[in-house]
């Protein structure tokens, strides 16, 4: 019955022009899972959500609160030399310079930063700004001098190779603080401070980021040494080789584009450790000076540093869980970002590899 | 085999000679007067001049990298700067290598067997969940754990946990043989007070080996070995625990002995929060300008011992490296660099 009834029904011919057939690409296969990924999108959000309110939401607020992250409110503060609370209006000293107290106020949204009377949220997010510069180019830093070092290591093999290692395993022995002293206590710093990459960068942003790269671009290097040495024997490198490239043009073409998964994964993972870095760097006490915030320096603003744990002890605890909580929050949740992104971006790349 | 690890040693022996003449070359080029050490922050110039002479700071770098070397080889680190001549006796810088090396040792040989015990059961756990929303929510979770800075967690830990809640002590360290002079001492309180230091590493190397555990277990779950053992009818706690789990783990030895740098760097945070008197805390106090001063024998006797167990760590790595697993070596662990 129902065979009879479909022989009855009338047959359609194929369609004699060919379906467009859309051939997807690598990179948009990469592009789909990522965006398919509700953990990788989420961080992305995030992460971009902080960078935009770092770099253009800093100077917007202090725009409409009328006061810069440096700027000193004595009013903020009081007679214990604890800070104001948030949402605080504070009598505004830039308005009047000579005598009698300021009729006009401003407003402090997360309250004082401390015994000076500045403004937190304002110090927050500039701090953001340095600490997120320094890790960035911390990461470019480390990842240039990792793809340079590895590749060499692992394209020339022989006595190089072996000195690549040597010299790794030299920045892994070396004392990075007896170096941050130097920094802390020398000229160069000074100068370095005084380097913004024409004002592109805050001030001793430049130092910072160059230590910090100096001294972490080991592991992106044995990365590229191991990833480089797999590529180079394989059968693309040897059919180029056989079409007549050359050697530049087979580093250039075939192997440099497939190092950029890898270093898209732990460039973002590199960044997540930078910022801790930073941040523990001048929790200690040398790294980013004061009165340029950044998210480190507002953690020892509230215990001192590790090297001088001076001012922790006037504040009320309320105050000091309160003063702690913005910065480590903002660290928290960067870092936490970045490092679900970095997580993300290795499962859109490497599907097969389940981890 | 043999040529390999002569050459190796020689090479690394090199390596820590570099790092020492590293060391003094720095060190010249921070501007500070030695002799303060001795004769206070007010002293005039004159007695500043005299102190440093008694110290050799005033003499030419190649004679003073020369007597150093001099010295080393006959293994004496020298005097503490701020105890020589001092009539009630001078402080040897060896002893207090050692001294503050065997706190340092507590709290990192604690901190790793804490480490094992969180990571590998979880990481494990997560390989069998795989995909599961346990599997999800403990990777999330540790990397939670090293989304702050170790030092911000140690106080953290020691704000609520020690002074809040009073579930241990603040900080301050009890040696494991009482010496009888001490107030403290023995089992019970060396590992109560190491205990929040143990914590505070373990949780920020916690998601690494956490993660390693679990890739390597997804990886062993699906080889033919672990079926066969399935096919026997092994249970599968002793597929898991007997089989599996022991290939797993095994690189994690490798990774370890790879980490020790950066862990060393890690025990500078450690010990500063918790009060100990570790390496971590000499590095600080021979460094930190107005405590201590530039105390250049302590640095050195630093550099020189914090150097050897780094490059020994990566020799010993690099003389097993086919005997373990040599994998492993290149998978590093960048989430963990820090400084040192």
């Amino acid at each position: 019955m129902t065979r009879e009834a479909q022989s009855d029904g009338v047959i359609p011919l194929p369609d004699p022009r060919p379906e467009r057939v859309h051939a997807h690409g690598y990179w948009e296969f990469v592009l789909r899972r990522l965006l398919r990924d509700r953990a990788a999108m989420v961080s992305l959000a995030t992460v971009l959500a902080i960078l935009l309110s770092a770099f253009a939401g800093a100077p917007i607020a202090a725009r409409l609160l009328g006061h810069g992250p440096n700027d000193i409110f004595p009013y903020a503060v009081d007679e214990n030399r604890n800070p104001a609370g948030p949402m605080t209006r504070v009598p505004d000293v830039n308005t009047h310079v000579h005598g009698g107290p300021p009729e006009e106020t401003t407003l402090f949204v997360l309250g004082g930063d401390g015994s000076l009377g500045r403004d937190e949220l304002l110090r927050v997010l500039y701090g953001g700004r340095v600490s997120i510069e320094v890790a960035l180019g911390a990461t470019i830093i480390a990842l240039t001098i990792g793809v340079l070092l590895g590749s060499i290591a692992a394209l020339a093999g022989g006595v190089v190779d072996a000195a690549v290692a040597r010299l790794t395993e030299l920045a892994m022995a070396f004392p990075v603080l007896l170096f941050l002293m130097l920094l802390g206590s020398s000229s160069f710093a000074d100068t370095m401070d005084t380097f913004t990459l024409w004002g592109l960068l805050d001030q001793g942003v430049a130092s910072i980021a160059v230590l910090i790269g100096l001294f972490t671009w080991f592991y992106p290097a044995r990365l590229v040494r191991a990833e480089m040495l797999s590529l180079k024997t394989r059968e693309f490198v040897e059919a180029a080789r056989m079409t007549g490239a050359g050697q530049w043009r087979i580093i250039r073409i075939e192997l440099l584009p497939h190092l950029v998964p890898m270093l898209m994964v732990y460039g973002s993972l590199i960044m997540a450790t930078n910022i801790i870095l930073e941040a523990s760097i001048t929790f200690l006490g040398v790294g980013i000076r004061l009165p340029t915030a950044s998210w480190g320096s507002l953690l020892s603003n509230t215990w001192g540093t590790l090297l001088d744990p001076y001012n922790a002890f006037y504040l009320v605890p309320e105050k000091q869980a309160l003063l702690t909580l913005w910065p480590s929050f903002a660290i928290f949740v960067t870092v936490l970002s970045f490092n679900l992104l970095g997580d993300g971006i290795r499962r859109a790349f490497e599907p097969e590899r389940r981890s | 085999m043999l040529v390999f690890a002569v050459r190796r040693i020689v090479t690394a022996v090199m390596l820590l000679l570099l790092l020492t003449l590293i060391t003094f070359v720095i060190f010249y080029r921070i501007p500070a007067e030695p002799g303060r050490i001795l004769v206070g922050e007010k002293a005039p110039m004159s007695k500043v001049r005299e102190a440093n002479h008694k110290l050799g700071a005033d003499r030419p770098l190649p004679e003073q990298y020369g007597m150093f070397l001099w010295r080393l080889v006959r293994g004496d680190l020298g005097v503490t700067w701020d105890t020589v001549g001092d009539p009630q006796g001078e402080q040897h810088v060896r002893p207090l290598l050692l001294d503050s090396a065997g706190v340092t040792a507590s709290v990192l040989i604690g901190g790793v067997v804490l480490l094992i015990l969180i990571a590998v059961p979880l990481g494990s756990l997560a390989a069998l969940r795989e995909g599961t929303p346990l599997d999800r929510l403990s990777t999330v979770a540790v990397i939670a754990c090293v989304s702050l800075p170790p030092a911000v967690v140690g106080l953290l830990l020691k704000t609520f946990v020690a002074r809040e809640l009073g579930l241990a002590p603040q900080d301050g360290y009890c040696n494991l043989v009482p010496h009888g002079v001490e107030l403290c001492g023995g089992f019970h309180d060396w590992a109560a007070h190491l205990i929040l230091p143990w914590l505070t590493f373990a949780l920020f190397f916690g998601a690494l080996y956490m993660g390693m555990t679990r890739t390597r277990m997804i990886n062993e779950l699906g080889q033919p070995y672990v079926r066969t053992a399935r096919a026997k009818g092994a249970g599968e706690l002793r597929v898991v625990g007997r089989h599996a789990l022991r290939n797993a783990i095994l690189p994690l030895v490798t990774m370890l002995a790879m980490d020790v740098g950066t862990a060393l760097g890690i025990s500078v945070y450690v010990e500063t929060v918790f009060g100990l008197p570790g390496l971590g805390s000499l590095w600080l106090h021979s460094l930190g300008g107005q405590i201590g001063g530039f105390d250049l024998p302590v640095i050195l006797g630093l550099v020189v011992f914090t150097g050897l167990i780094v490059i020994v760590a990566n020799l010993a790595v690099d003389l097993l490296y086919g005997v373990i697993d040599p994998r492993v070596r290149e998978a590093g662990s960048v989430r963990a660099t820090l400084v040192r």
